[in-house]
């Protein structure tokens, strides 16, 4: 089963985000939630190539306005 | 045994490593807990263990001295499940360059430098492998630090 490690990022917020080890691939468009706030996905790109069962991404979310 | 195995076979640091190799590094698995906002690593402390995060989040800070609410703009990155933390000092055995805490509540598995170091001269295999992991690792880390 594959592990993707994803850099999060939110565009404008230093304290949200980091580094995760995921079970499932991101994917635009899809919520995820960090800390106690929801963030959309906006775009996920190849940060390296993979290696072994891990794939590298980078992934730029937005907040979500409730 | 086989629980932290198959954790292991879950962490960057440890791909590519045999059955075998697995084993090796799980007998120098110790399992620690820390409640949300403890401090598990202080900068400039000597640096004799590394951490693998089993469940939770932590955050590495540079500048914990300011007012906790600042400590927020010292926060370099927060590592999740499968991240690991304090294995720089298996490659420059300098201090601790930064501290760690608890950003949640966290379980642990630490790990002794010096016995890990001692198996990977033993086992020049695995040897190789966890200092090219950790190599990619922090090539991972700064790509990361130069989005943000």
């Amino acid at each position: 089963m594959p592990t993707y490690k994803v850099s999060i990022v939110v565009p404008g917020r230093r304290d949200v985000g980091g580094i995760q080890n995921l079970d499932e691939e991101p994917k635009p468009g899809e919520i995820i939630i960090l800390g106690k706030e929801k963030f959309e996905i906006v775009d996920v790109a190849e940060l390296m190539p993979p290696r072994g069962d891990f794939a590298y991404l980078h992934a730029v979310c937005r907040p979500i306005d409730e | 045994m086989s629980e932290i195995k198959d954790f292991l076979k879950r962490v960057e640091m440890f791909i590519n490593l045999s059955d075998t190799m697995l084993d090796k590094v799980a007998a120098l698995c110790q399992a620690r807990s820390f409640s949300a906002s403890n401090t598990i690593i202080e900068r400039n402390s000597p640096a004799d263990n590394f951490f693998l995060i089993k469940e939770g989040t932590v955050e590495i800070i540079t500048a914990p001295d300011q007012e906790e609410t600042e400590i927020i703009d010292g926060v370099v990155v927060s590592l999740g499940r499968g991240q690991s933390f304090g294995e720089m000092s298996l490659v420059d055995s300098g201090a601790r360059s930064a501290t760690v805490k608890a950003a949640t509540n966290t379980e642990l598995y630490e790990i002794d430098s010096h016995r890990f170091l001692e198996l990977c001269e033993t086992d020049t295999d695995l040897g190789f492998q966890v200092m090219r992991n950790i190599a990619v690792d922090l090539s991972f880390k700064l790509r990361y630090r130069n989005l943000i």
